[in-house]
């Protein structure tokens, strides 16, 4: 792919970009971070309160991306099988079996929105490990493959009841932990409240130009945004620092109130977790318009790409909400490049 | 008459014939009023001697320091000794002092000495007459029982002279000195409470002593030195936070830029290109940043 071939999609991208911004309103670091998952093929876990508009979202990408979509609700009842096939007795009462959601679209499922994720059973969760991590699926004594699959999992913090929390290695899977929170702007929340625009999603997401990013194309244009963007020797050092502070900020010097900083961590960021991390800035370069990495480039995906990587001690885990924030600000303005 | 003249003329010639055979032409001893002195009083005396011939004094003859008798101490004794013609002329400073506590007026006496001089094996001396003085008691016999009982006192305490102005004029001068030896050193960062006031000068220094092929150095130690006014690391993307916490510095905003550009170029792309006028321009930038530092800008 070529330098001006690479312009051009870019130039698709930011104009992807700012149409899913006119359809959900006030949340531009959300669509900013669902870009470069996008971009660099990653998979995106959704956090929110309910009713910010994550479906609306992403069912605005699945137009613009022009792929199939595919939505599932995670209940406590849901099992793997319910994923792969589903039984039913047809028109003339004889039992059936067809593919379930993950298969019935074949190759062109692009957008898979798994809703409520923590309230289906960690059963459900492994199935989805392989789907996410390799992109296939054994079934029916043979393997599909969903090449251009990218998963959108929602979280509901509202309820804890009757939900399973994701392991640490399903969690792993996920490129970035994006949350989605109410817009602070009156203007917007206004316009969200007297607008009719916005009361009809069905309508919104039909405003959206469809098929403007050809989703196969995504994994050809990544691998490519991948090679193109360089990384100095200075900006490796600085990466691999951010890296090693998830796992022992104590020793770079980061200090948290009230908490005994030898102890905090039980888990930093996986390597596969720095594969990300890297990805995800590269493609924020690309979006910038740039040919090599810069600082603000990592920064600017570190915390969506960590979060949910680094896991505290049990000590402090019940202060998780409060710490994660601080430490990932800790980091970002204790360790300095050059 | 001329019988006369005779007579003086022939007593001159003999007188003159008799004079060159003693060693010493002239002896003066030179000594203050005998009288008047108390206990503890210093008593100066000087002997000038000329001798002739050569003859020279002994100087290991002389009273030695210290004490004399129960009562009298030789506190020093000085020579000095000049050339004239034919002999040597000598001044000798004697300082005595005298303990001695009378009930009543006293004579005392310094006793004499001798002074040796020599001319190659001969030797003969000159004698010191011994000196007679009247010493006086400080108080009268029997201490004087008045009302106040302080007759045995110390001096009454001068009066001073008066000094307020002299004073005040101290402090006035005091009061500007360190206010500005304060201002300077405010200004200079010598003040240890404000370290970042320094941050600038130390960068100042640093890329002075650097050359121009050195950029990593001087980019790395500009860096370092907004760290440090920044208090955190400070990147590109960071300048308006940056501004609105220090908003002297935004005067320099064209020059930031231009250093973060110039940083992100040579330590993150790979087709970094090293420009000669990258140092000085960036000891520039580091003398803006110090003006703004000592509120010169």
């Amino acid at each position: 792919m070529t330098h001006s071939q690479l312009n051009d999609w870019r130039e698709s991208a930011l104009r992807f970009e700012q149409q899913l911004n006119g359809i959900v309103i006030g949340q531009a670091t959300a669509v900013r971070h669902l870009m470069l998952a996008i971009f660099a093929r990653g998979h995106v876990l959704l956090e929110g309160n309910v009713g910010v508009g994550k479906t609306t979202l992403l069912r605005a990408v699945a137009q613009g991306l022009g792929g199939d979509y595919q939505r599932i609700e995670g209940t406590i009842d849901l099992m793997p099988a319910d994923l792969i096939y589903y039984t039913y007795l047809d028109d003339s009462g004889k039992p059936r079996v067809d593919p379930g959601p993950l298969l019935s679209h074949h190759e062109r499922l692009a957008t898979f929105f798994f809703n409520e994720i923590n309230r289906a059973r960690p059963q459900v969760h492994s199935l989805l490990l392989r789907a996410m991590a390799e992109r296939s699926v054994s079934a029916f004594n043979q393997t599909y493959y969903l090449p251009h699959l990218q998963v959108f999992a929602d979280r509901n913090r509202v309820e804890r009841e009757e939900t399973f929390e994701l392991p640490a290695a399903a969690k792993d899977r996920f490129m970035f932990e994006v949350s989605l929170n109410i817009p602070s702007d009156g203007a917007v929340l206004q316009e969200l409240m007297f607008n009719p625009r916005y009361h009809n999603t069905d309508r919104l997401v039909q405003e959206m130009a469809g098929g403007q990013i050809a989703y196969y194309s995504l994994n050809d244009v990544s691998a490519n945004i991948q090679t193109h963007i360089h990384s100095s020797d200075k900006l490796k050092t600085y990466a691999l620092a951010l890296w090693q502070a998830s796992h022992s900020p104590g020793k770079f010097g980061i200090r948290l109130d009230d908490v005994d900083m030898a102890e905090l961590i039980q888990a930093g960021a996986s390597p596969r977790g720095m594969s990300y991390f890297i990805r995800a800035a590269k493609t924020r370069a690309w979006l910038e318009g740039r040919d090599n990495l810069l600082p603000e480039d990592l920064q600017a995906v570190y915390a969506v790409t960590m979060a949910h990587r680094i896991f505290f001690s049990p000590l402090y885990a019940y202060r998780k909400d409060g710490l994660m924030p601080q430490l990932i600000k800790g980091i970002l303005m204790q360790i300095a490049a050059p | 008459m001329k019988a006369v003249m005779v007579i003086w003329l022939s007593l001159y010639l003999l007188a003159c014939n008799t004079a060159p055979n003693t060693p010493v032409s002239d002896f003066e001893f030179l000594t203050p009023r005998p009288f008047g002195y108390i206990n503890g009083d210093e008593i100066r005396h000087k002997i000038i001697i000329e001798t002739r011939n050569g003859v020279q004094l002994q100087r290991g003859g002389l009273p030695k320091r210290g004490v004399v008798n129960r009562w009298l101490n030789l506190n020093n004794v000085a020579v000095s000794e000049t050339k004239i013609s034919g002999g040597f002329r000598y001044e000798i400073n004697l300082t005595y002092q005298a303990f001695y506590a009378p009930l009543e007026v006293k004579m005392l006496t310094i006793p004499s000495f001798d002074l040796p001089l020599a001319q190659g094996g001969n030797n003969a001396s000159q004698t010191v007459p011994a000196w007679h003085f009247t010493l006086s008691p400080l108080r009268e016999l029997s201490i004087r029982k008045d009302e106040s009982g302080q007759y045995m006192r110390p001096d009454a305490a001068p009066q001073l002279l008066g000094d307020d102005g002299v004073v005040y004029g101290l402090w006035a001068a005091m009061a500007v000195t360190l206010s500005s030896a304060g201002g300077l050193a405010y200004l200079y960062g010598y003040l240890p409470g404000l370290p970042k006031r320094r941050v600038f000068k130390k960068a100042s220094k640093k890329l002075a002593g650097l050359s121009a092929a050195q950029t990593t150095e001087a980019l790395t130690v500009f860096h370092q030195a907004l760290n440090t006014v920044n208090g955190a690391p400070l990147f590109k993307h960071q300048l308006a936070d940056f501004y609105r916490h220090y908003p002297s510095y935004q005067i320099a905003d064209p020059q930031l830029v231009w250093f973060f550009n110039t940083s992100n170029q040579h330590f993150f792309s790979d087709a970094a290109q090293t420009q000669s006028a990258t140092l000085a321009t960036l000891r520039k930038l580091c003398a803006t940043c110090l003006d703004i530092e000592r509120g010169w800008q």
